[in-house]
């Protein structure tokens, strides 16, 4: 096979069946509607989250001018508290010092976090003979149909109710009608004696505060309070570009990022500092009481630091997975992920070149871009993608890997050959 | 007396030729002098944002030494004007010496420069404007076509919901259409349909960008299957100015 076919074939195939996927159309303009419905209610009840987003923003491009000295001061903080913070270079590292961590054939419980795919640390957790289960109930229907998240929010976006059904029937060895209200019960009904049986819980950080050591993670489901509370071990993994410098700044991150997803609150906001712990008898501090009795923060770099080095793709680190960009995209809004490969649409193509998957899976995404930069006006962080597109596709060229047929195309149209 | 370059790009040059017509029927009507190139070619934008940056060195450098000793360059293409205005410079570190403008802008300088000058005549039809994203986000240029269009008498304008700088891609940019033309006609279509949502009565759509005509007009005859024209803001102008 030619590297070209290699690099663009299989991609534009899928893309192609995407877009003979009449259900696929009906569930993202249903999904796209309702957003939309949302945002506009949620911007209309905090009409100041334009600022609050610019604010942010600095705080963001701060943040990472001087991580150095932020990650230290994490560390500290977090082993200050009697947690364990952990430095991991790459992916590598990281599944190591899990793996130092969980044992054999332990239950594993995970809350959804895109920075965990990084790891590919199901698969490695499932070679130690350890059972591990997404617990958010869009993981959970996409880990149970060997499907693909489709995105950063609702990654069964892609799914009918009726495949649900099928799928919970299958598991549960009783049929089970396709009511979502009933299949979300039985979801729960499952799951509750798996959270209880976990050894260790696996989460992934919406923000993490230096000053005060603390993990911040957003949700709607409860399963993540589940995954951080029940298990004897909490593991964080969180990529090094979530830290802030205060408590406050993190509060500032959740706002900003519900918004933008368009909850006008989540239900909840979970703030973690470190292994629970009482001094109640005698005043003597003991460590594991109800919450875990360990803590585990893993700050991950992994592609991270180059990025930030790059007076380009550095911005590409503000984005806060709201996925507000998503749904305006006009890509996107017609095929979901399939625009993307594990982190989705124009801005997980510059997340994809540097943290998952290389260049030659950042390519594809970024010759089907069309540019619009319609993205960057509903970006919170006013990320500007398409000048990140425009620098990925030098690179693509540089690195001898530009779409064959377009440069074919381009001669035809040009009359110069390239 | 300034010298006037018209550039006509790529696409109104092998693509468009009855609206390149169009062009200069309006250009003349409002009595600007201009030249064309015989020699014109490619300004390079294609291999620009392609990430042929070396080749689009060499088209540029052409064609700077083409276009430098005129006073103005007018073109109908947003994605011409781009190169020239803003990645000339911010990507190979060019200068071109003559003041850039596109056909929209140039266009409506004149008609508010000479408001007697000319007479309009009233064409009724429904259009709507989809603002091109080089023109618009990229050039942040709204205003002039609108403006253009408000003076001709009888117009009736739907504005989609999405517009200005919110205004939804036709999905030509980038060179989607180039690469994978299916998906660009299947972006277009959903634009008009589900996005724009253009009304039963609509006559024409009118934009200002060949790339964004070329993407439409497709989606139009083999998607929508409905008889709705697709014009450029000079054509536009060309049937109503006398
Ligand atoms: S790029 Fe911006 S809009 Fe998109 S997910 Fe990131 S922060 Fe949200």
């Amino acid at each position: 096979m030619s590297i070209d076919n290699e690099i663009y074939g299989k991609y534009l195939r899928e893309i192609g069946s995407a877009l003979r996927n009449k259900f696929l159309r009906l569930a993202l303009s249903r999904a796209v509607k309702s957003y939309r419905l949302n945002r506009n209610e949620a911007f209309k009840l905090y009409p100041y989250i334009k600022d609050k987003a610019e604010r942010l923003r600095e705080i963001k491009r701060h943040s990472l001018k001087t991580i150095d000295e932020l990650t230290k001061r994490t560390k500290d903080m977090v082993e200050d508290l009697k947690g364990n913070c952990y430095l991991a270079g790459d992916a590598c590292e990281a599944v190591k010092y899990i793996k130092s961590i969980v044992k054999e054939g332990e239950t594993i419980v995970k809350s959804k976090s895109l920075t965990m795919e990084e790891l590919n640390i199901n698969k490695e957790l499932e070679e130690m003979s350890c059972e591990v289960l997404e617990t958010d109930l869009g993981e959970f229907i996409v880990q149970h149909l060997k499907s693909k998240p489709m995105h950063l929010l609702s990654p069964a976006i892609h799914i009918s109710r009726e495949r649900v059904a099928e799928l919970l029937s299958r598991l549960m060895e009783k049929k089970i009608p396709p009511e979502i209200p009933l299949l979300v019960q039985e979801v729960r009904k499952y799951l509750r004696q798996k959270f209880i049986d976990a050894n260790t819980g696996l989460t992934g950080a919406n923000a993490v505060a230096a000053e005060t050591g603390t993990v911040l993670i957003i949700e709607n489901e409860g399963n993540a309070r589940l995954v951080s509370g029940l298990p004897e071990k909490h593991i964080v993994v969180a990529g090094i570009e979530k830290i802030v410098p205060a408590l406050s700044d993190a509060i500032l991150v959740a706002e900003v990022t519900s918004r933008y997803a368009c909850y006008k609150a989540p239900a909840y906001i979970n703030l973690i500092s470190g292994p629970s712990k009482t001094g109640d008898i005698e005043k003597q501090i003991v460590y594991g009481v109800h919450g875990p009795k360990e803590f585990h923060l893993i700050l991950l770099d992994n592609g991270r630091r180059e990025m930030i080095k790059d007076p380009v793709y550095c911005q590409a680190l503000y984005c806060l997975k709201c996925g507000s960009c998503l749904y305006e995209c006009p890509i996107y809004s017609l095929i979901s992920g399939y625009f993307g490969y594990v982190y989705m649409g124009g801005i997980g193509a510059i997340l994809t070149r540097f943290l998952l998957g290389g260049l030659e899976k950042a390519a594809p995404i970024a010759y089907t871009c069309t540019l619009c930069g319609r993205c960057r006006e509903h970006c919170p962080m006013k990320i500007d993608v398409p000048k990140m597109m425009l620098k990925l596709r030098e690179e693509a060229v540089k690195n001898n890997i530009a779409p064959l047929k377009l440069k074919e195309n381009l001669k035809s149209v040009t009359g110069i050959e390239i | 007396m300034n010298s006037i370059l018209l550039w006509q790009g790529c696409n109104y040059r092998n693509n468009l030729e009855k609206e390149l017509k169009e062009v200069f029927k309006v250009l003349e009507k409002l009595n600007v002098e201009f030249e064309t190139l015989s020699n014109e070619t490619c300004c390079g934008f294609p291999f620009l944002i392609g990430g042929f940056l070396k080749k689009a060195k060499e088209t540029a450098g052409k064609t700077i030494e083409k276009i430098n000793d005129f006073d103005i360059v007018l073109t109908p293409c947003p994605a011409c004007q781009r190169a020239f205005k803003d990645l000339y410079s911010s990507m190979l570190n060019l200068q071109v010496k003559p003041i850039v403008n596109h056909l929209a802008e140039f266009i409506w300088r004149i008609l508010s420069s000479k408001k007697d000058g000319f007479h309009l005549k009233p064409l009724r039809m429904k259009i709507m404007y989809h603002d091109p994203c080089e023109l618009g986000r990229h050039m942040n240029i709204y205003e002039e076509p609108r403006k253009i269009i408000s003076l001709i008498p009888s117009l009736s304008v739907y504005e989609p919901r999405f517009s200005r700088e919110k205004s939804v891609c036709c999905g030509g940019g980038g060179l989607l259409f180039a690469y994978f033309p299916t998906l660009s006609i299947k972006v277009a279509a959903k634009k008009l349909v589900d996005e724009d949502k253009i009304p039963e009565d609509l006559d024409a759509i009118v934009t200002a960008c060949p790339q964004c005509i070329l993407t439409l007009r497709k989606a139009v005859e083999l998607i929508l299957k409905r008889e709705i024209e697709v014009m450029n803001i000079a054509g536009l102008l060309a049937r109503s100015i006398v």
